[in-house]
C-alpha cells in the first residue's frame, strides 16, 4: 500500500511515464540494433562465403580438370585466407576424388551438402558451387548455337561462425553497455524531468500548505515551467489578497475590539450603576415594604381607632412609593425591550394642561411653592397623541422641580415653536428656583438608574429612571430634551414635541387620578366558580381564602394535566392559570385548554416574571389578562369581574388591606422552614433532582407574597446549586434560613 | 531456265516484301532465292554484300528467306533461278529438295558439305553433279601452315588436333606438315575423355598449335582448354575463325562475309556462263587476323605485310 500510494505522488508519476517509454524504447533499440548486427553479421556470413565458393568455383575449374592440385593449392589457400572460411573440399567427376583443403573433412560434411542455399550444420556455414566449363564461341557463323557449359566437379566451401558469435558477443556486450548506460540516463533524466515538474509543485503545496496553516508570508517561486509560474503567480496573489483581507479584517476587528472596549466600559459602568441601582432599590424597596409589613402587623394589636388610621395611611403612602417605583422599572424595562406603545388619540390640550398644573399646584403648595401655568396662545387647543405619555413625561419633570425645590416657584411654559400643515412642533420649558445641578453631572442624568449623587437618592427618594425614561418618550415623539442649571440658582428643563394635528373633537381625558367611580363588596365574586391552577400548597391556601372572603367558589388543580382535565369537566367561570408548575406548565396548558373548549372560558396568568417575553407567551396560548405576583388583590378581582361580566365598573378596594389579612404569616414561615428542611435533607442526600422543586415552591412563596430580597437569594441559588459542592448550597441554605428568620415579615 | 523473266503477281510480291523483308524487283528474268539458316547479321551482310551491286545496276531479280519459312522456300525454290544457302541448316533443307536448279551453299564447312551431299545424293560427286556447288568455308589448312611459318620462324613442332570429322585426314595433316620440314604433333581428340589431359602434352611440346575445325561440338569444348594451355605453356595458336583469335590465338586464318560474298558473287556470274561446270570451291579469298595482346605476351612482332583484308588468298 505505500508503495502504490508513493506512485500517487506527481514526481513518482512523472518518474514512470517517463522512465518507462524510454526504458521500453532503449531496449527495443539495443534488441534492434543486436538483431540487426546479427542479421548484418550473418549476411556479411552469407556474402562472404557466397562469394568464396563462386570465386573459388570458377577459378579453379581449369586447376581441378587439369588436375592441377598445386594451381588448387593455391587458389584455396588465397580464398582461406578470407576471415571465417575454414576449409575447401574439391571434387571431380574426372578423378572422382574429393580433394581437401584446410579445415573440412569428409566425415564431417552433412548430408544432402549439395544444394544450391548456404546452410549451417555443426556450427558451420557450408556453400556448395559446381565447378563448371563454360563453352567458347568460337566459331563466326554459329553464334546462336548454346551449349550447356560442362560440369567438371563440384567445391564445398565451409565457413565457421566462430568469428560471426565472438563480433555477436562483444557487440551484444557493447549493446547491453550502452542500453545500460542509456537507462541509467533515461533515469536520471526522468528524475530530472520529474523534479522540473514535481519540485516546483511541491513548493507551492508547501506554499499552500503554510498558507492552510495560517502563515501567508510564504512566497512560491515565480520562475520555471510556465503554467506553474502562472499558478504560482495565482497562488501568490491569493496569499497576498488573503493577507491584506486579513489586515483589513484585523483592523477592523481591533476596530470593532476597541469599540467594544469602550461599549464594555460603558456597559460594565451601565451594570455598576444597575447594580448601585438595584442596591438602592433593595433599600428603597425594602425602607417602605418594612414599614407597610411593620405597620400591618401593628394592626393586629393595635386598637386604638386613630392609630389604626393612621397606620394604614403609612401603609398605603409607603405602598404607593413602592408601586411608582415598580412601575418606573416597567416602563424602563419597556423602553429596554423595543420602545412605548403609543396609544394616540385626540384631546384638548389647553384643559389636559390645566388638569396637570391643577395637580401640581396642589403638590407645591403643600410643598409652600408657587406653581406657574404659561400657555402661549398659538398653542392648538386640540393635538393628536398619547395624552397619558405626555403627562407622563410632564409629571416627571414638573415633580422632580417640586422635589428639588426648597422654596421659591416652579414654572410650566408651554409654547409652539413651529407649525406646519400636518405638525404642530411644541416646546414645554418647567423651570425651578431649587438647588441646581452641577453643571459636569447634567450630561449623565439622562442614564438610567443615575442621579447627581447618591445623597439625592437617600434624601429624595427616586428610581433614577424618571429622566431616562422622559428622555426616551420625548424622543419617541420626535423631540428633544435638554437641561439647564446653575448652583443655588434653579433649573430649566426643556423639552420639544412633534405632535400631529387633529381636527376631530377631542375625547373625554381620563387621567390616572383617583376615580370618583369606585364600588366596595365583600361579595362581588358571590357566585363565581374559580379554578386555581397552583402547584404550590401554601398558595394555593392563600389564594383560595382570598378569593372566598370576595364569594368565589374555588376549585384546586395541583399542575397542568389537572388543570386540563377540569376544565374539561366545564362548569367554571375564569381559571386562575400559575405559570410554573409540573407535569404540564401554564403555558401548555392554556393552549390545550383553549384549544379543547369550544365554550368561553377566560384565563388569568399568574406569574411573578415581569419579563414581557413570558407574559406575551401566556397571552398567546389563549390568556386574557396577566396579574403579576405578588397579587394585587384589587387588581386581581377586577381582572375576574371584567373577564366574567359580572361587573363593568372598577372595583375600589379600602384601606383595610384584605390581602394582608388573609396572608396566614405564621403558615407561611413554616411552609418556607419546612421547604428549607427538605432542601438541607436533599443536599445531605445529595439527591440533586429534588432540589430544583424545591427551589422552585420557594420562588413561588417569594413571588406569591413579593419577598423580592428572599427571591434575590433563592435566585442565586436558583442558579449557583449546580455548580457548587453540597457545603457551599448548605451555606446559602442556611443564609437564606437566617434571611427568613430576620425578616420583617414574619416579626 | 537460265534468262528466264519470272513475273510475279503484285500480292504476292507484296506478300514477298511484308514477311520475307527482301528487295526484289522482276523487270529482269532472272531470279535469285537467297536461303539463310538464320537470319543473324553475318548472312544478312553476306546477301547484302551480293545484292549490293544487282540493286544498283539492276541486273538480277532475288529473294531472301529464312529456312523456316517453308512455305515460301518450297514456293520459291520452284521458280528461282539459282538458289544460294547460306549455313549448314539452309544447305540441308535445299539439298533435301533435290531441286533442279544450280544450287550455291556457302557458309558451310568441308565436313558439314560432305556428309549433306552423302546423305541426300549418295556420294559428294553425284551431288556436285546435280548442280550443286559448294564454296567451303574453312581455309586450307596450308594457309594457316603457311603463316605460322611466316610468322614463327623457329618453329620445328606442329602441334594438330583432329577431331572424330578429320581423324580421316590425318596423313593429309601430317604430310602437309612434313613437306614443310616441320615435325607433326598431332592428336586425335576422344570426345568421351578429359581433353586437358589429352590436349596438354600436345600443346607441351607444341611450338605452335593448329586446331582443325570440327563438329561445332568438339570446337566449342576443346577452344577453352586450347586456349587456356597454350597460354600456360605459351604455346601459339593459329585459329580457324575470327572469334578463336578474338578468344585468345595468336592469329586467324578465315573467311569474312565479305570473303564469302565476294567468291559467291563470282559463282554466280560464272553459273550464267555456258561453258561453267558444277564442283566444289574452296575459299578463293581469306582474312587474316592477329591478336596484339597475345603477341605481346608471347613477344612476338607481327609483321603488317602478314595481314589479309578480303583478297585473294596467297598464304
Amino acid at each position: 500500500m505505500r508503495y502504490f500510494s508513493s506512485l500517487n505522488s506527481i514526481s513518482s508519476r512523472l518518474l514512470v511515464t517517463g522512465l518507462i517509454p524510454l526504458s521500453l524504447l532503449s531496449m527495443l533499440m539495443a534488441y534492434y540494433f543486436i538483431s540487426h548486427q546479427r542479421a548484418e553479421m550473418l549476411g556479411n556470413l552469407l556474402e562472404t562465403g557466397n562469394i568464396a565458393v563462386r570465386q573459388v568455383s570458377q577459378n579453379t575449374a581449369f586447376a581441378l580438370y587439369s588436375g592441377d592440385r598445386q594451381s588448387l593449392d593455391s587458389l584455396s589457400y588465397a580464398t582461406l585466407e578470407t576471415p571465417s572460411v575454414a576449409g575447401i573440399m574439391f571434387f571431380s567427376y574426372t578423378d572422382q576424388e574429393p580433394i581437401i583443403i584446410g579445415d573440412i573433412t569428409v566425415e564431417k560434411i552433412p548430408e544432402n551438402f549439395e544444394r544450391a542455399e548456404p546452410f549451417e550444420f555443426d556450427g558451420n556455414w557450408y556453400f556448395f558451387a559446381e565447378i563448371l566449363s563454360e563453352r567458347t564461341p568460337i566459331m563466326d557463323y554459329e553464334k546462336t548455337i548454346q551449349y550447356e557449359p560442362e560440369k567438371i566437379g563440384w567445391v564445398l566451401v565451409s565457413l565457421s561462425d566462430q568469428l560471426m558469435r565472438e563480433k555477436e558477443l562483444s557487440f551484444f556486450l557493447t549493446a547491453a553497455t550502452v542500453v545500460s548506460i542509456s537507462l541509467l540516463l533515461a533515469f536520471w533524466l526522468s528524475i530530472r524531468i520529474s523534479r522540473t515538474v514535481s519540485d516546483p509543485l511541491e513548493e507551492l503545496t508547501a506554499v499552500v500548505a503554510k498558507m492552510e496553516s495560517g502563515d501567508l508570508n510564504g512566497v512560491a517561486p515565480e520562475d520555471g515551467i510556465t503554467e506553474l509560474a502562472q499558478l504560482s503567480r495565482g497562488i501568490n496573489g491569493l496569499a497576498t489578497s488573503v493577507r491584506e483581507s486579513n489586515q483589513l479584517m484585523q483592523s477592523e476587528i481591533n476596530q470593532a475590539t476597541s469599540e467594544l472596549k469602550v461599549t464594555l466600559v460603558k456597559l460594565e459602568e451601565a451594570m455598576r450603576a444597575k447594580d448601585q441601582f438595584l442596591a438602592r432599590m433593595s433599600h428603597e424597596l425594602r425602607t417602605p415594604l418594612t414599614a407597610v409589613l411593620g405597620f400591618s402587623n401593628m394592626l393586629f394589636t393595635e386598637e386604638s381607632e386613630n392609630k389604626r388610621e393612621e397606620q394604614l395611611r403609612v401603609i398605603q403612602r409607603c405602598s404607593t412609593v413602592l408601586l411608582t417605583m415598580i412601575d418606573d422599572v416597567l416602563d424602563f424595562s419597556k423602553t429596554e425591550q423595543g420602545g412605548f406603545n403609543f396609544n394616540n388619540s385626540v384631546f384638548a390640550l389647553d384643559k389636559f394642561i390645566e388638569d396637570l398644573a391643577a395637580l401640581f399646584r396642589l403638590q407645591a403648595e403643600e410643598k409652600g411653592l408657587v406653581f406657574n401655568l404659561e400657555l402661549d396662545h398659538k398653542v392648538p387647543t386640540t393635538i393628536y397623541s398619547d395624552s397619558v405619555r405626555l403627562a407622563q413625561v410632564i409629571t416627571n419633570l414638573v415633580n422632580n422641580s417640586i422635589k428639588f425645590t426648597e422654596s421659591g416657584s416652579v414654572d410650566l411654559h408651554l409654547t409652539r415653536v413651529d407649525s406646519d400643515k400636518d405638525h404642530d412642533h411644541l416646546k414645554f420649558v418647567i423651570s425651578d428656583t431649587g438647588k441646581g445641578i452641577v453643571k459636569d453631572k447634567i450630561p449623565t442624568l439622562f442614564e438610567p438608574f443615575t442621579q447627581e449623587d447618591t445623597s439625592i437618592n437617600r434624601q429624595y427618594g427616586g428610581s433614577g429612571l424618571g429622566l431616562s425614561i422622559a428622555k426616551r418618550l420625548v424622543k419617541a415623539m420626535n423631540g428633544e430634551i435638554t437641561i439647564n442649571s446653575e448652583v443655588n440658582v434653579g433649573t430649566e428643563v426643556t423639552f420639544t414635541c412633534l405632535l400631529d394635528k387633529t381636527n376631530q373633537a377631542p375625547e373625554a381625558l381620563v387621567l390616572s387620578l383617583p376615580s370618583e367611580r369606585v364600588a366596595t363588596s365583600e361579595d362581588i365574586l358571590s357566585g363565581t366558580s374559580i379554578l386555581l391552577a397552583e402547584d404550590n400548597e401554601f398558595n394555593q391556601k392563600f389564594m383560595v381564602k382570598l378569593l372566598e372572603r370576595h364569594g368565589a367558589i374555588c376549585a384546586i388543580a395541583k399542575n397542568g394535566q389537572e388543570a386540563i382535565e377540569m376544565a374539561e369537566v366545564g362548569g367554571y367561570d375564569v381559571i386562575l392559570m400559575d405559570l410554573h408548575m409540573p407535569i404540564i406548565n401554564g403555558i401548555e396548558a392554556t393552549r390545550i385548554i383553549v384549544e379543547r373548549n369550544e365554550h368561553y372560558l377566560p384565563i388569568i396568568g399568574l406569574t411573578a416574571d415581569i419579563t414581557e417575553s413570558e407574559q406575551n407567551k401566556l397571552l398567546s396560548a389563549g390568556a386574557q389578562s396577566i396579574q403579576l405576583k405578588p397579587v394585587n388583590e384589587e387588581q386581581l378581582v377586577n381582572s375576574i369581574l371584567e373577564l366574567v361580566g359580572i361587573q363593568s365598573q372598577t372595583v375600589k378596594f379600602s384601606g383595610e388591606g384584605m390581602l394582608a389579612s388573609v396572608l396566614p404569616v405564621e403558615e407561611l414561615k413554616q411552609a418556607i422552614n419546612k421547604n428549607l428542611d427538605s432542601l438541607e435533607s436533599c443536599l445531605h442526600a445529595d439527591e440533586k433532582m429534588q432540589i430544583r422543586p424545591l427551589i422552585h415552591d420557594l420562588l413561588g412563596f417569594c413571588g406569591l407574597y413579593g419577598m423580592t430580597g428572599l427571591r434575590e437569594i433563592v435566585l442565586e441559588l436558583k442558579s449557583s446549586h449546580a455548580v457548587l459542592d453540597n457545603a457551599k448550597n448548605l451555606q446559602q441554605v442556611k443564609h437564606i434560613r437566617q434571611f427568613v428568620k430576620e425578616s420583617s415579615i414574619f416579626n | 531456265m537460265l534468262g528466264k523473266a519470272v513475273c510475279f503477281p503484285p500480292a504476292i510480291m507484296l506478300l514477298v516484301f511484308l514477311f520475307v523483308s527482301t528487295n526484289s524487283y522482276s523487270n529482269k528474268l532472272e531470279h535469285t532465292l537467297f536461303i539463310l539458316s538464320k537470319d543473324t547479321p553475318d548472312y544478312r551482310k553476306v546477301v547484302n554484300i551480293i545484292t549490293a551491286d544487282w540493286v544498283k545496276s539492276k541486273k538480277y531479280g532475288y529473294t531472301v528467306l529464312i529456312q523456316d519459312q517453308k512455305d515460301e522456300v518450297d514456293k520459291l525454290l520452284k521458280t528461282s533461278d539459282i538458289i544460294v544457302t547460306l549455313g549448314t541448316v539452309a544447305a540441308d533443307r535445299v539439298l533435301a529438295k533435290k531441286i533442279n536448279q544450280p544450287v550455291i551453299n556457302t557458309l558451310i564447312t568441308q565436313s558439314a558439305f560432305d556428309s549433306l551431299a552423302v546423305k541426300y545424293y549418295g556420294d559428294k560427286a553425284k551431288a556436285i553433279a546435280s548442280g550443286v556447288n559448294p564454296i567451303i568455308l574453312d581455309q586450307p589448312f596450308e594457309r594457316r601452315l603457311n603463316l605460322a611459318r611466316h610468322l614463327l620462324k623457329n618453329i620445328t613442332d606442329v602441334g594438330v588436333m583432329l577431331g572424330p570429322s578429320a581423324a580421316d585426314r590425318f596423313s593429309f595433316y601430317t604430310d602437309s606438315i612434313n613437306q614443310r620440314h616441320l615435325k607433326p604433333q598431332m592428336l586425335v581428340i576422344d570426345p568421351d575423355k578429359n581433353p586437358i589431359r589429352q590436349l596438354d602434352p600436345l600443346i607441351k611440346t607444341s611450338d605452335v598449335f593448329i586446331p582443325i575445325a570440327d563438329s561445332h561440338f568438339i570446337n566449342v569444348t576443346t577452344a577453352k582448354w586450347i586456349l587456356q594451355l597454350a597460354y600456360r605453356h605459351r604455346v601459339p595458336v593459329i585459329g580457324f575463325s575470327y572469334n578463336y583469335v578474338a578468344a585468345g590465338a595468336l592469329a586467324s586464318v578465315y573467311s569474312s562475309p565479305e570473303d564469302v560474298a565476294k567468291q559467291s558473287i563470282e559463282l554466280i556470274d560464272a553459273l550464267l556462263t555456258k561453258d561453267y561446270v558444277h564442283q566444289e570451291h574452296l575459299p578463293e579469298y581469306c582474312t587474316v587476323k592477329f591478336n596484339e595482346t597475345v603477341a605481346w605476351h608471347l613477344d612476338l612482332s607481327i609483321p603488317v605485310e602478314l595481314e589479309r583484308n578480303t583478297g585473294p588468298c596467297d598464304l
